[in-house]
């Protein structure tokens, strides 16, 4: 008995150094949202405007909205992620006047959980968000193979203090890539539409669920809140169900006629934007469409439309 | 609580730990705790479970004691268990199917009659299990036992409790009885056989159960290519799921001193329908054989009674791993297979190892195994259908021009679980090919390079290795539903 349990421990000992070390050495890379919630920390009382999102919002450029603004938008960002980060910072937002919302059909379809599971473990570890403690996929990278596979390229670069940064000052994505091919890595704006159309109602409805109760909360402080639907390409949209198409704009109706600080910008099909503002068929570009929308956002809070109707 | 769960990766070494240190100086002491623990692991799903595991013991356990008390009573005593034990089961597992199916047929709603309860997990399999012990207590095969501890631990015990095996008493009740010592080979042993078992559940298993749902759900649309692809996928994902289970089962119960039966012989290797099942779900196949086919007479009389008792075991087999028409459907599939067999007394061609003596299979040997694979698996795709209508369409699909229709990839996700699913399912094969002649595929003979621990320990980081870098998103184990 003894002998198995020594050789157990020796068994183990190499594995347990080797996860330990490796969950180190990955919180320790270099992540956009250490660098978030170090900005939140230190200027969340100063902020006078939050974008929150997925990657949909995550190339506006703040450079030129004329607020003292903050982009806390990622890729794979589900409402129920915008929540807890609203959630955790209310508190300290004393001269917050407006958010920026991303309302798309990634606001009806995606959970923290399923496939986009893999991030929830960096948004607790970096931004501290409560979780329970046994839950270990949620706390630690290495329980969560796929969170923990896929920064092996952060992780084999090394040198971590030498690494660009991948948001700008104002925590927007400076992602140049301009025009990438039409089916780069398989994403084409067809694919991507039928698979951003996936959504169960159960999901749907506690989704809408959450986004309400953000906006009752939002809106209890005299914040006002601007839901905002992207720009995309026709190759995008036009795949697109049309149930998801509607559920997007009911939604975004609904909530401007239940509280009068919300308003919906629908740019979906806007003829606003050109191809030269877009990186792919569903994504603005940081350089110009990100600047274009900042502006466009700008000069519509300037123009003080928010009580009016969607949009579109 | 899953095997392939933090929960379970924490309770077993304190498990472990406890029975072999703390409750070693007492037998019955250790069964109460061994008791004790199977009720947590089971109650970890839902504690209202318990209230039927412990009905179900205590009735098998007085039922026992009564029929050798009363010899003469003893034949309505174990009719009674049985109806009892039978009774819980299809009214928890059947009945909502059977009120639903006579609606359907008689076209009257069905609603206010259903009772929508919810099926305990594991049901089937210590329900099984306790009418073995009473049955072979009225066969005069076992002797009741007296102590109640031992008899709750061998129903409850928690490795095998929820899929399995089905142990017969005769074999792991003795094992309660008596003192266990701590073996090092049978232990380190157990920790491979589950550890592969882990591989296959994880790797193989839940890759191929991605593929294999989004292949059924979609089955209307997507070309003949797929629907061969998806089949192929369930097949492997049934086969890593519940052999993987056994093993772990197996392999955890071997920490702890007990040996259970073998549940899966490498049943892809089959020549014929008569081996696979001689190979697939031992344990349960042979309880049918011994608990209802051989009174029914066997294969044994006319050929009438042997065609009505090979429907009636493998009708029952269908219907015992759900409350559908396709399991029974597939039921009869399997029937109709085998028959031809039977009747012509081909059906124990086949016992000896398969290419015994040599590396590969001859030529004959892989078309009969091609042969039987191609059967099988056709058979998989009823048994996973929702419905009749479900597997008529999936298989007339295949069979349509659709077969000639390019195979799309829908996503990345797709794609990415094909590439494990393949890699799993090549070494799988081939390390249990090799194996073949094995109790499991990590039982090591101690001759050659292996006698190295540093080998040993290798091939053990590389599974680890390859199922932290291909384990998929969690799915629960297939035969939990029956």
């Amino acid at each position: 008995m003894k002998r198995f349990i020594i050789r157990s421990i020796l068994f183990l000992l190499p594995l347990v150094a080797l996860i330990s070390a490796f969950e180190y050495v990955q919180r320790q890379a270099p992540h956009e949202f250490k660098y978030k919630a170090a900005f939140m920390d230190k200027n969340a009382e100063q902020l006078e405007m939050l974008i929150f999102g997925s990657s949909f919002t995550h190339r506006i450029n703040l450079n030129d909205i004329g607020y003292k603004a903050f982009n806390l938008s990622f890729p794979g960002q589900p409402i129920e992620l915008d929540y807890a980060l609203w959630q955790k910072y209310k508190p300290r937002l004393t001269s917050l006047k407006y958010i920026v919302l991303a309302l798309s059909c990634w606001t009806h379809g995606k959970t923290a959980d399923g496939l986009e599971a893999w991030r929830t473990p960096f948004y607790n570890i970096h931004y501290h968000l409560p979780s329970s403690l046994f839950d270990l996929q949620k706390n630690y990278i290495v329980a969560n193979p796929k969170s923990a596979l896929k920064r092996m390229d952060v992780i084999m670069h090394g040198n971590f203090d030498q690494m660009q940064p991948t948001c700008d000052s104002l925590g927007s994505s400076m992602d140049l890539l301009r025009n990438r091919p039409a089916n780069w890595n398989g994403r084409t704006g067809k694919t991507m539409a039928r698979r951003h159309s996936v959504y169960t109602p159960e999901t749907a409805v506690k989704n809408h669920q959450i986004l309400e109760q953000m906006i009752s909360e939002i809106t209890s402080q005299g914040i006002r809140v601007i839901l905002i639907t992207t720009p995309t390409r026709q190759a995008y949209y036009e795949h697109l169900t049309p149930e998801i198409s509607a559920m997007t704009l009911a939604i975004g109706t609904k909530m401007t006629n239940t509280h009068p600080l919300v308003s919906y910008l629908n740019l979906l099909k806007s003829d606003h934007f050109t191809e030269e503002d877009f990186m792919d068929d569903f994504h603005l570009n940081y350089d110009v469409g990100g600047r274009k929308l900042a502006r466009l956002l700008h000069d519509y809070i300037a123009a003080d439309t928010l009580q009016t109707a969607p949009i579109q | 609580m899953l095997f392939n769960s933090i929960e379970f990766t924490l309770f077993l070494p304190v498990v472990f730990l406890l029975y072999w240190f703390v409750f070693n100086r007492n037998i019955r002491l250790q069964n109460l705790f061994i008791v004790a623990a199977s009720y947590l692991f089971y109650g970890w799903w839902d504690w209202r479970f318990l209230i039927l595991i412990f009905f179900t013991s205590l009735c098998s356990y007085v039922a026992g004691r009564l029929i050798e008390s009363r010899p003469r009573q003893a034949r309505w005593i174990s009719a009674a268990n049985i109806v009892l034990n039978l009774g819980i089961l299809c009214t928890f597992k059947y009945y909502d199917f059977f009120i639903q199916s006579f609606a359907d047929l008689f076209g009257f709603a069905a609603d206010s009659l259903l009772l929508k309860i919810i099926l305990p997990v594991g049901i089937s399999f210590y329900t099984f299990q306790a009418l073995s012990y009473s049955i072979d207590v009225y066969r005069k095969k076992l002797q009741a036992t007296h102590d109640i501890a031992a008899f709750f631990a061998y129903i409850s015990f928690f490795p095998q409790l929820v899929a399995g095996p089905i142990e017969r008493a005769t074999n792991l009740l003795p094992q309660f009885l008596r003192s266990r010592t701590f073996d090092i080979t049978q232990a380190t042993d157990g920790v491979r056989q589950a550890l592969w078992g882990l591989f296959k559940k994880m790797v193989v298993a839940d890759n191929c159960a991605i593929l294999a749902n989004y292949v059924f759900e979609n089955h209307a649309t997507e070309s003949g290519g797929m629907l061969i692809l998806g089949a192929l996928a369930f097949t492997f994902q049934i086969y890593g799921d519940f052999s993987g289970y056994s093993d772990i089962a197996i392999g955890v119960s071997r920490l702890f001193g007990f040996e259970l039966m073998r549940n899966f012989h490498f049943p892809y290797f089959s020549r014929d329908i008569a081996e696979f099942w001689r190979r697939w779900h031992i344990s349960l196949n042979t309880w049918f054989r011994d608990y209802i086919y051989i009174p029914l007479g066997g294969s044994r009389g006319s050929k009438a009674s042997i065609i009505r008792n090979t429907f009636v075991i493998f009708l029952l087999s269908g219907l015992w791993h759900g409350a559908n028409w396709t399991f029974v459907v597939w039921g009869a599939y399997n029937a109709l297979l085998f028959l031809p067999l039977i009747l012509a007394q081909r059906n124990r061609r086949n016992l000896g190892e398969i290419a015994e003596g040599r590396i590969f299979p001859s030529g004959r040997e892989i078309i009969r195994i091609a042969a039987t694979f191609i059967l099988i698996v056709i058979g998989w795709i009823i048994f996973r259908a929702e419905n009749i209508d479900h597997a008529w369409e999936y298989i007339s699909r295949i069979c349509s021009p659709a077969l000639f229709e390019p195979v799309i990839w829908p996503d990345s996700w797709f794609e990415t679980a094909f590439i494990h699913s393949l890699i799993g399912i090549v070494l799988l094969q081939t390390v249990e090919w090799f194996q073949r002649s094995k109790q499991h595929a990590l039982q090591f003979n101690r001759g050659g390079v292996i006698r190295f621990s540093a080998v040993r320990f290798s091939i053990y980081y590389l599974l680890l290795i390859a199922i932290y870098l291909m384990f998929a998103q969690q799915q629960a184990f297939i035969y939990f539903q029956f």
